[in-house]
C-alpha cells in the first residue's frame, strides 16, 4: 500500500486515471495552490467537460519555516483534482480515493465540515468543506461558483488533498522530515536543504525592488499579451505577478493600505485573462 | 386523513445553515399547505446534517371542490361571441345560464387530490429556505446539493422530480454505517432514521451530547462550541481522549484554546479545580479507539506547538518582545507599532489627568501602554490569534510586573464586540480607551475611513469600544483632541446602539447631539434627559422652540434694548430668558411665558426698532433653549 510518499501519490494518481483524469503534471511556474494551475483556472470556465488529476507543489513563501517546523513549509505538495461538471457521486468517489491509498474509512470519523473558498486576486470563490479525519484536516473540497469574475456554468468539483498530512499519517510519524519519499529517501533527504534555503532567501535576502518591479512590468507584460489575443502567455504574467506579491509579502513589504491595492491590479488582470480565454475558446458564452 | 412526510436529502450542510432551515421551515410549511389549500393540522420539522424534514399530519385527503361563476357576454349577442365564450370555460353553449341580462358560465368544480398539490409544497419547501450562503450546482439553488428527497403520504412514495431528484421512498443513513432503506410513515420517521443509526432530530441528538458529555465528567464549553456539534454529526458518540499533564505547565487558558479554536474539544474542569489531562469530543462514528488516538494526536500536536513557542516567548521576555515592535507595521504607511505604543504613553497620561484618575492608574496604565503590543511578535499569538492580550498578561507576570499592569495588558483588547466585556480595571479601561482613540485617529488621518459595508480596520468597532467605556465608567474626553475633528461624528454614531437599547429613541439623540456638544458622556446624558423627560411637558418645550425658530428667522441672537420692551409679557419673557434655563424642567417653566409672549405680543410691530428688538428677543430664547437640545428634530 502506501508506505512511502511517492507510492501515496502514485495511488491518488491510478485511483483519478480510471476516473477519467487526464493527469496533468506540476506547472512549471510557482502557484501557490493547485487552483492557480491553468489546468484549473482557465479550464474551470465556459461549457467544456474537463476532469484532470496532478500534484502541485505549491509555494507559499510566507508559510516557509527554514525547515523547523513539522508540517508548515514554504513548499508543499497538493494533490488536485478537478471534475467538471461535478458528478452527483462526488463525494463517495473521494472517499473511496482515501480507502485507494490504504486508509479504512468506515475505521475512521470522516466529516464534512463547512468552509468556504475565496481566492480575491483570481475573483474566484466556492463552497464547501474541509474533510476532517479523526479531528484532522486532510483535503479541500470545494464547488466552485466563480472563477476570473464569472459565473461558472456548469459547476466544477476541486479536491485538494494535503499529501504531506496524509503522507504523514499513512506512516504513523509526527514530523514531515521523518517521512519515507520511497524506499530509499526521506522527505528531509529530499526537501530540507530547499526548505533553510528557500526560507533565507524569501524571508531575507529576496529583492524587494527586483520583485516590485517584476510586478509591474509583468502586469504590463499581461496587458499587451491579453490585447494581442494570448490568454495562455498573459495568464503565465499573473501567476508571476501573483508569485512576485507573495514575496513582496515575506518581506514584509506590502503594506496593509497597498495589499488592497496589489489584490486589485491581480484581480482585474485575472478577470481579463478568463474573458480573453473565453473569447478564444468559446466566444459565443462572452458574446 | 393522510400524513405527509418530505425529507430533503443533502451532502453536508453547514451548520449555520441547519439552524437557519430549522427556523425557517415551520412557517413555510404552513404556507405552502394553506396555499395549497390543505392546510390545518399538526407540523413536525427535524434537521440534521444531512437532511431535512418537513411532516405534516392530517392533510384532508383532497382539497374541496369549488363552484365557480363567471360572467360573459350580455345575453343575445352574437352566436359566435357566445360559443366563444362557451368553449372558453369548456361548456356547450346550451349549459351557460341567463342572469341579470348576461350569460354566466357555472362550474362546481372538482376537488383536487392531494397528491397533485404536494409538487408546489415540496419546491416552495426548498425554493423558500433563505440561506445566508448558498451555492449552485446542476440542480439547482440550496446551502449544498439535494441528492435525493423522499416524499410519503402515509406509505405511498410520491415520484416528485426536483432540484434534479426524483421523490420516492428510500432515504439513506449514517454515511459510514447506515446504507440505505425505506421509509415507512410520517409516524414512523424517527424510528426508521435511527434504525440506519441517525438521530433525525436536533434535540435528540443535543441530549445525547449533553449526557454522554455529562457521564464522562465536568466538562466546560468556554466558547460555545455544543451548539455546533450537535448538527456536525448523525449519531453522536462522546469519546475521551488524553493527554501528557505535562502540557498542563501552560497557562490554562492556552490548553483551552488548543482544544476550541478550530477543534472541537470540550475541556474537563471540576469547579474550583485544575483543568484535567483528558478532553471530550463527539463523533460520528469509527473505531472509537481509532477516532480517539487520532483526535490525541492532533491535539498534542498543537500543545506541542503552543509549549515550543511559550517556553521560547518565555526565554525571550516581554521586553525584548517589546523591543521589536519597531519592524510591524501599523496601518501601512502609519509606521510601526513601536511609533504606536510612544503615542499611547502620552495619550494614557492625558486621559487620567481630564479624568483625575490616580497616580496609581496612570502608573498602572502607561506602563501596560509600554507593553501591551508585546504580545504580537510572540510565537504564542502567531500560534493562537485569541490569544492576543491574554498572553502578554502571561509574559509580564512572568516579568515580575505589577498585577495592575497584567491586567491592563490582557483588558485592552476589550470589548471585542458589540456589547462585549468591558475592561474590568481602571488602568485597563484607560489603556483600551486610548488604543482605539489612536487606531481612529491615526486611520482617519490617513483617509482610511470605513465606507459602506466595508470596515478594514475594525474602525466602528473600535469607536464604539471608545464610547462603551466612556459610558461605562463615566470618562470626559474631547473627541476633537482623542480622534480629531474628523472622526468625532463617527464617534458620536456608536453611541446610538447603546442609547437605543436603552430605549432613548433616534430623535432623541439626534436632538441631544444638535445642542452641539461633542462629548459622549454629555451627549448620551442629555439623550437620557431628553428620554426621561418625555411627555406634555417636552412637547411644550419642543412646541415653543419650533415657534421661536420659525419667527426669528435670519435675526441673530443679541443684546435686547430694555428700553424699548413695551408689554408685561415680553418684559416678563424678557427676565425670564435673562437666565438660560440649565435643565428641561427649567426650560418647561420658561413655556407659559413663551406662550404668553405670542399671545399678547405682536412680534411684526411697525415701528422698526421695536420689531428687531421682539426678533431679537425670540432669537434669545430659541438659543437658551437650543443650548439643551435640538427640540426641532423630535417628532410633533
Amino acid at each position: 500500500m502506501a508506505h512511502t510518499f511517492q507510492g501515496m501519490l502514485s495511488g491518488l494518481q491510478a485511483y483519478w486515471e480510471e476516473q477519467g483524469c487526464t493527469i496533468m503534471q506540476p506547472y512549471h511556474t510557482e502557484v501557490g495552490a493547485g487552483t492557480s494551475n491553468p489546468a484549473t483556472f482557465l479550464r474551470v470556465l465556459g461549457s467544456r467537460p474537463w476532469r484532470t488529476a496532478y500534484v502541485e507543489p505549491s509555494i507559499r513563501p510566507d508559510d516557509g519555516r527554514y525547515g523547523e517546523n513539522p508540517f508548515r513549509f514554504q513548499q508543499f505538495y497538493q494533490y488536485q483534482v478537478i471534475l467538471k461538471p461535478a458528478p452527483a457521486d462526488i463525494q463517495d468517489r473521494y472517499l473511496t480515493s482515501l480507502q485507494a491509498i490504504g486508509i479504512d474509512v468506515p475505521r475512521h470519523d470522516v466529516r464534512f465540515v463547512e468552509d468556504n473558498w475565496e481566492n480575491p486576486s483570481l475573483g474566484a470563490s466556492g463552497l464547501g468543506w474541509e474533510v476532517w479525519m479523526d479531528g484532522m484536516e486532510i483535503t479541500q473540497f470545494t464547488y466552485f461558483q466563480q472563477a476570473g469574475g464569472f459565473e461558472l456554468d456548469p459547476i466544477s468539483v476541486e479536491l485538494a488533498y494535503g499529501t504531506e498530512r496524509l503522507g504523514m499519517y499513512l506512516q504513523g510519524v509526527r514530523r514531515a522530515h521523518d517521512m519515507r519519499w520511497s524506499e530509499q529517501v526521506s522527505w528531509s533527504d529530499v526537501l530540507l536543504q530547499n526548505e533553510r534555503q528557500m526560507s533565507a532567501y524569501n524571508y531575507e535576502l529576496a529583492d524587494v525592488e527586483v520583485y516590485a518591479r517584476h510586478f509591474d512590468d509583468f502586469e504590463a507584460e499581461a496587458r499587451r499579451c491579453i490585447e494581442a489575443g494570448l490568454p495562455l502567455p498573459a495568464y503565465d504574467c499573473v501567476l508571476k505577478c501573483s508569485h512576485s506579491f507573495n514575496l513582496l509579502d515575506a518581506r514584509r513589504a506590502v503594506a496593509v493600505t497597498d495589499r488592497a491595492d496589489y489584490i486589485l491590479r491581480m484581480r482585474r488582470l485575472a478577470q481579463a485573462v478568463a474573458r480573453a480565454y473565453l473569447e478564444v475558446e468559446e466566444p459565443e458564452a462572452v458574446a | 386523513m393522510p400524513d405527509l412526510l418530505v425529507e430533503i436529502g443533502c451532502e453536508e450542510l453547514p451548520a449555520a445553515a441547519c439552524r437557519q432551515a430549522e427556523a425557517q421551515l415551520p412557517g413555510l410549511l404552513e404556507e405552502a399547505l394553506a396555499k395549497a389549500g390543505i392546510g390545518s393540522g399538526e407540523r413536525r420539522v427535524h434537521v440534521a446534517p444531512r437532511r431535512l424534514a418537513a411532516i405534516a399530519l392530517g392533510l384532508p385527503a383532497e382539497r374541496a371542490a369549488e363552484r365557480s361563476e363567471v360572467r360573459g357576454p350580455r345575453a343575445g349577442a352574437p352566436e359566435q361571441a357566445l360559443a366563444g365564450f362557451a368553449r372558453k370555460h369548456g361548456l356547450e353553449p346550451a349549459r351557460l345560464e341567463h342572469r341579470d341580462g348576461f350569460v354566466w358560465a357555472i362550474s362546481e368544480g372538482s376537488a383536487t387530490p392531494v397528491t397533485d398539490l404536494l409538487a408546489d409544497v415540496v419546491r416552495a419547501l426548498i425554493e423558500g429556505i433563505q440561506f445566508a450562503k448558498s451555492m449552485r450546482w446542476e440542480g439547482g439553488r440550496f446551502s449544498r446539493p439535494i441528492r435525493w428527497l423522499v416524499v410519503k403520504l402515509d406509505d405511498q412514495p410520491v415520484p416528485l422530480r426536483l432540484a434534479g431528484v426524483t421523490g420516492g421512498g428510500t432515504t439513506f443513513g449514517h454515511r459510514y454505517e447506515g446504507g440505505h432503506g425505506p421509509v415507512g410513515t410520517a409516524a414512523t420517521y424517527l424510528d426508521d432514521l435511527r434504525a440506519l443509526r441517525v438521530m433525525a432530530d436536533a434535540a435528540e441528538r443535543r441530549a445525547a451530547v449533553v449526557s454522554g458529555l455529562d457521564a464522562a465528567g465536568p466538562w466546560a464549553d468556554p466558547v460555545g462550541k455544543l451548539d455546533e456539534v450537535v448538527y456536525l454529526v448523525e449519531w453522536p458518540v462522546v469519546l475521551e481522549g488524553r493527554f501528557d499533564p505535562g502540557y498542563l505547565e501552560l497557562p490554562e487558558r492556552v490548553v483551552v484554546t488548543a482544544m476550541q479554536s478550530h477543534q472541537r474539544y470540550f475541556p474537563v474542569r471540576r469547579e474550583g479545580a485544575a483543568l484535567e489531562p483528558r478532553f471530550l469530543f463527539v463523533a460520528n462514528g469509527g473505531d472509537p479507539d481509532v477516532v480517539r488516538a487520532g483526535n490525541e494526536e492532533v491535539l498534542v500536536g498543537r500543545l506541542d506547538d503552543a509549549r515550543f513557542a511559550y517556553r521560547r516567548d518565555l526565554e525571550r521576555g516581554i521586553g525584548s518582545m517589546a523591543q521589536e515592535l519597531g519592524r510591524v507595521s501599523f496601518l501601512g504607511g502609519a509606521g510601526s507599532l513601536a511609533d504606536k505604543v510612544e503615542r499611547l504613553e502620552p495619550i494614557v497620561g492625558r486621559l487620567c489627568e481630564q479624568n483625575k484618575l490616580g497616580p496609581d492608574v496612570a502608573a498602572a496604565a502607561g506602563r501596560a501602554a509600554a507593553l501591551c503590543k508585546a504580545d504580537l511578535v510572540s510565537g504564542l499569538v502567531g500560534e493562537f490569534a485569541d490569544l492576543e492580550g491574554y498572553a502578554g498578561s502571561v509574559y509580564a507576570r512572568s516579568a515580575g510586573e505589577d498585577e495592575a499592569v497584567c491586567a491592563a495588558i490582557e483588558e485592552h483588547h476589550r470589548p471585542t464586540e458589540a456589547g462585549g466585556t468591558l475592561p474590568a480595571s481602571e488602568a485597563g479601561a484607560v489603556l483600551a480607551l486610548a488604543d482605539k482613540a489612536d487606531t481612529v485617529a491615526v486611520a482617519f488621518s490617513r483617509g482610511l475611513e470605513p465606507t459602506g459595508s466595508r470596515d478594514p480596520y475594525g474602525l466602528r468597532r473600535a469607536a464604539a469600544g471608545i464610547v462603551a467605556i466612556a459610558l461605562d465608567r463615566g470618562y470626559r474626553i474631547d473627541p476633537g483632541a482623542l480622534v480629531g475633528d474628523g472622526a468625532t461624528a463617527f464617534l458620536l454614531d456608536r453611541l446610538e446602539p447603546i442609547l437605543l437599547d436603552e430605549g432613548v429613541t433616534v430623535e432623541e439623540l439626534r436632538a441631544a447631539r444638535g445642542a452641539g456638544a461633542a462629548e459622549p458622556v454629555e451627549v448620551a446624558a442629555r439623550a437620557r434627559a431628553l428620554h426621561a423627560f418625555a411627555g406634555p411637558a417636552r412637547d411644550g418645550v419642543r412646541d415653543a422652540y419650533n415657534r421661536c425658530v420659525r419667527i426669528a428667522g435670519e435675526t441673530a441672537p443679541g443684546a435686547v434694548d430694555g428700553a424699548l420692551l413695551q408689554d408685561a409679557a415680553e418684559r416678563e419673557l424678557a427676565a425670564a430668558v435673562a437666565e438660560p434655563p440649565a435643565t428641561l424642567e427649567a426650560a418647561a417653566a420658561l413655556v407659559p411665558a413663551v406662550n404668553r409672549f405670542f399671545e399678547d405680543v405682536l412680534v411684526m410691530a411697525p415701528d422698526e426698532a421695536v420689531r428687531r428688538n421682539r426678533l431679537t428677543l425670540v432669537a434669545n430664547v430659541a438659543a437658551a433653549l437650543g443650548r439643551l437640545a435640538d427640540f426641532g428634530r423630535l417628532p410633533g
